[in-house]
C-alpha cells in the first residue's frame, strides 16, 4: 500500500471509512494534521474522526484551492471563498466543527465571517428568521439597540 | 456581574424566549466559535444578539473585540421606529464597557466622527488600556485639540496601535511600547523633533510602521532607525503647507531587515535610505510637480540609490520623469542587480518612453515587466520612439514576461508590441489585458487575437495570452 503511494502524499480516512489521497502540503493546512506529521506519529493513513466523507471532501476542496492559488490573484480566491461558504445551516455547522477540530484557520475564518455577515446590520427579527426560522413577537429594528437597550429600565 | 445581568431581563415585549427544544444549528456551536463569529462584527450587532435566545444572552459580554463606530448611528434603515441620537451612542459605549467582561478584551476600536466628547473618549480609552488591551484603534475627528490619555503611551500589553486624529499628537514625557509590532498614524500633526523621535525610538520590536497624510511641518530632522522593522509605508501627499516649501523634514531611514517599502509623496520631505539590504518590495509614487523640479529630481535620484538591492519595484511614471530632470542622472543611478520585477503604475506618456528604456539599461536581471495602466490612449507614438541603443541586457538574456494592461488596439500599442517581440530573445509570455472599451466586443477581440498571433517574434517559445 505505502509503496504504491506517491511521495509527499497522505491518505486521510473519514469517520465513515472513506479514504482520500491528498498531497501533504494540502493536508498540513490542518494544523492538527501538521502536528501529527511533524511528530511523525502519523502513518500513511491518517484517521480524521468526527468528520464524514462528505464534509472531508469539502474541506479538502477548500484547502486544495488555497494551496494552488497562493500566487493567483487574491480576488479570485475571495470569490471562491464566498461561493464555498454559501451553504445551508447544517453543512455550515458541520464544516465549522470540522475546521475548528482539525484547526484549519483559513476555512474557519471564512466560515465564521460568513455567519457574521448573516448578523451584520440586521435586526434581531431578521437574524431570528435566518437562524431559528421564526420571529419575535415584536419587530425590533436594528436601531433598537441604541435606544432601548441603553435607556430603558430593565426590571 | 451576573447579579447585574439578571436585572437585565427585558420587559414583556422584549422577553427572551427559551427555545432550547428546537434550537438551531448555529447556536449549538461551542462558545469559542460563536465568539469568533461575533468578533467579525461591530459591537452594536454583537450586543443585539443577546435577544436571539438564552443561548446568546451573555455571549456578547466576553467577545474579545469591542468595535464602536458612531457612523453606524446613521447608516441603519430609514424607517426606524427610534431615530438615534448622539447621546445614545455614548450611553451605549458606556453601558457595554460596564457590562463587558474586560479580562477578555483583546482589541478596542473607537471611531468618533460625529460624536466628539473629549472627557468621555478619554475615559473610554483609559478603561480599555486598564483592561490590558492588545490592539487599540482610534479614529477621532476632533473639534478642539485632544490629548490622548498618558497611559496609552506606556502600555505594556499593546501590540498594535492605530491613531487617526486630526490634531497635534501630544506625548507624555515617558513613552514605552515594549511589545508594539504595528504602529499606524494618520492625519496627526507631529509636535516637534524631540517628541516624534521619542515615539519612534520607544518601539524596540516594531515590525510595521505606517504614516499616512501626517503633517511634518514642525519637524526638521527625524531618524527611523528600527532594526526589527519589516514594512514601512509613508504616504506624504501634502494636505498642509505649500509646494514651494522644500525645506521640509529630513527623514533618515535605517532598517536592515526592511522587506516592504511604500512611499508616495512629492518628496517635499527628503528621504534618506540607509542599509536596506533585505528589501524585497518597493513601491514608489511621486507625482510630477511644476515648481522646484531640479531639487525634487535630486531627491528622487537619492531615493532610488537607496533602493539598489530591491527585487521587485512598482514605480510611477512621475517618479521616472522626476529622475531624469536631474543633470547627468545616468551617472548617478545605481545598477539594480537584484531587480527581477518592474511594474509601471501609471499610464505611459510619449516623453517617458526614452527614460523608461534608460532605466531598463540599469536593470540587467529583469524578468518581468508590467505596464499596469498601459499607454495613454490619447497620444500616438511610433516605432521610432522605441529605438534602443544598445538593446538592454535584460531584453537579450532574461526578460521572460511582459504584461500590458488597458489595451485599446491602437497604433502606439502595435508599434510597441512589434518592437518588443523583435528585441526580446527569451520572452516566454506576453500577457495582454484589454481595456473596458474592447472588453465587450467579442468580434473585434477575435480579430485582435488573430492579428497579434501574426506579429513576428524572435523568441520562438513566446506565448501571447489575451484576456
Amino acid at each position: 500500500m505505502s509503496s504504491s503511494l506517491e511521495k509527499n502524499m497522505l491518505i486521510l480516512r473519514s469517520s465513515d471509512g472513506e479514504e482520500f489521497i491528498v498531497p501533504e502540503v494540502v493536508a498540513v493546512m490542518s494544523k492538527a494534521i501538521k502536528n501529527m506529521v511533524e511528530d511523525e506519529c502519523a502513518s500513511n493513513t491518517i484517521p480524521v474522526p468526527n468528520v464524514d466523507a462528505n464534509i472531508l471532501a469539502m474541506v479538502i476542496e477548500f484547502c486544495k484551492k488555497h494551496d494552488e492559488s497562493e500566487a493567483e490573484a487574491a480576488s479570485d480566491l475571495k470569490t471562491f471563498d464566498s461561493e464555498f461558504v454559501n451553504r445551508g445551516q447544517e453543512a455550515l455547522y458541520d464544516l465549522i466543527t470540522a475546521a475548528n477540530f482539525r484547526d484549519v484557520k483559513e476555512l474557519l475564518d471564512a466560515l465564521c465571517q460568513n455567519v457574521a455577515e448573516m448578523i451584520k446590520g440586521k435586526s434581531v427579527h431578521h437574524i431570528r428568521i435566518q437562524f431559528l426560522g421564526y420571529q419575535l413577537f415584536e419587530i425590533l429594528t436594528s436601531n433598537f439597540i441604541w435606544n432601548i437597550w441603553c435607556d430603558r429600565d430593565f426590571d | 456581574m451576573h447579579i447585574l445581568m439578571d436585572n437585565f431581563k427585558h420587559r414583556k415585549m422584549y422577553e427572551v424566549q427559551d427555545i432550547s427544544v428546537d434550537e438551531d444549528q448555529i447556536s449549538n456551536l461551542p462558545d469559542c466559535i460563536l465568539h469568533h463569529i461575533l468578533s467579525f462584527l461591530p459591537t452594536k450587532d454583537v450586543v443585539a444578539t443577546c435577544l436571539l435566545s438564552t443561548r446568546w444572552k451573555y455571549l456578547w459580554s466576553s467577545v474579545p473585540i469591542l468595535d464602536f463606530d458612531d457612523s453606524l448611528l446613521y447608516s441603519s434603515e430609514v424607517n426606524d421606529l427610534y431615530p438615534p441620537e448622539m447621546t445614545c451612542f455614548m450611553n451605549f459605549v458606556e453601558r457595554v464597557l460596564l457590562f463587558h467582561d474586560g479580562s477578555s478584551m483583546k482589541k478596542f476600536r473607537l471611531s468618533c466622527r460625529v460624536c466628539f466628547n473629549a472627557s468621555r473618549i478619554h475615559a473610554w480609552v483609559s478603561a480599555a488600556i486598564k483592561q490590558k488591551v492588545q490592539e487599540l484603534d482610534l479614529c477621532l475627528f476632533v473639534e478642539e485639540p485632544f490629548i490622548l490619555p498618558c497611559c496609552v503611551f506606556y502600555c505594556e500589553s499593546l501590540t498594535a496601535v492605530k491613531i487617526e486624529m486630526n490634531c497635534v499628537l501630544e506625548l507624555p514625557t515617558c513613552v514605552s511600547f515594549p511589545r508594539l509590532r504595528t504602529l499606524y498614524l494618520a492625519l496627526v500633526t507631529f509636535l516637534d523633533d524631540d517628541s516624534t523621535q521619542k515615539l519612534l525610538s520607544s518601539c524596540p520590536v516594531l515590525q510595521e510602521l505606517t504614516i499616512l497624510d501626517c503633517d511634518w511641518m514642525n519637524l526638521k530632522r527625524i531618524s527611523v532607525s528600527i532594526p526589527t522593522l519589516k514594512s514601512l509605508t509613508i504616504d506624504d501627499l501634502p494636505y498642509f503647507g505649500s509646494a514651494d516649501e522644500l525645506n521640509g523634514c529630513q527623514i533618515k531611514i535605517d532598517a536592515a531587515n526592511l522587506i516592504f517599502l511604500t512611499y508616495s509623496g512629492y518628496l517635499l520631505n527628503e528621504i534618506f535610505l540607509f542599509n536596506l539590504s533585505s528589501l524585497v518590495n518597493a513601491s514608489i509614487y511621486v507625482p510630477i510637480m511644476c515648481e522646484r523640479q531640479k531639487e525634487i529630481a535630486y531627491r528622487a535620484v537619492n531615493l532610488l540609490r537607496g533602493l539598489n538591492s530591491v527585487k521587485s519595484m512598482r514605480i510611477s511614471t512621475g517618479a521616472i520623469e522626476s529622475l531624469f530632470l536631474a543633470d547627468n542622472v545616468l551617472d548617478h543611478l545605481p545598477i539594480f542587480q537584484k531587480l527581477t520585477y518592474l511594474e509601471l503604475s501609471v499610464e505611459i506618456e510619449k516623453h517617458i518612453v526614452k527614460k523608461l528604456m534608460n532605466l531598463l539599461q540599469y536593470s540587467p536581471n529583469l524578468e518581468s515587466l508590467v505596464f499596469a495602466e498601459g499607454f495613454n490612449p490619447r497620444v500616438c507614438f511610433g516605432e521610432d520612439d522605441w529605438i534602443l541603443k544598445p538593446v538592454p541586457k535584460c531584453f537579450l538574456a532574461c526578460l521572460k514576461s511582459v504584461s500590458l494592461h488597458n489595451f485599446h488596439w491602437n497604433c502606439t500599442e502595435v508599434c510597441f508590441l512589434n518592437f518588443l517581440l523583435k528585441n526580446t530573445f527569451v520572452l516566454e509570455r506576453l500577457n495582454i489585458f484589454c481595456s473596458k472599451s474592447l472588453f465587450g466586443d467579442a468580434k473585434e477581440q477575435k480579430e485582435v487575437i488573430d492579428q497579434l498571433q501574426m506579429l513576428p517574434r524572435v523568441s520562438t517559445s513566446c506565448v501571447i495570452m489575451f484576456s
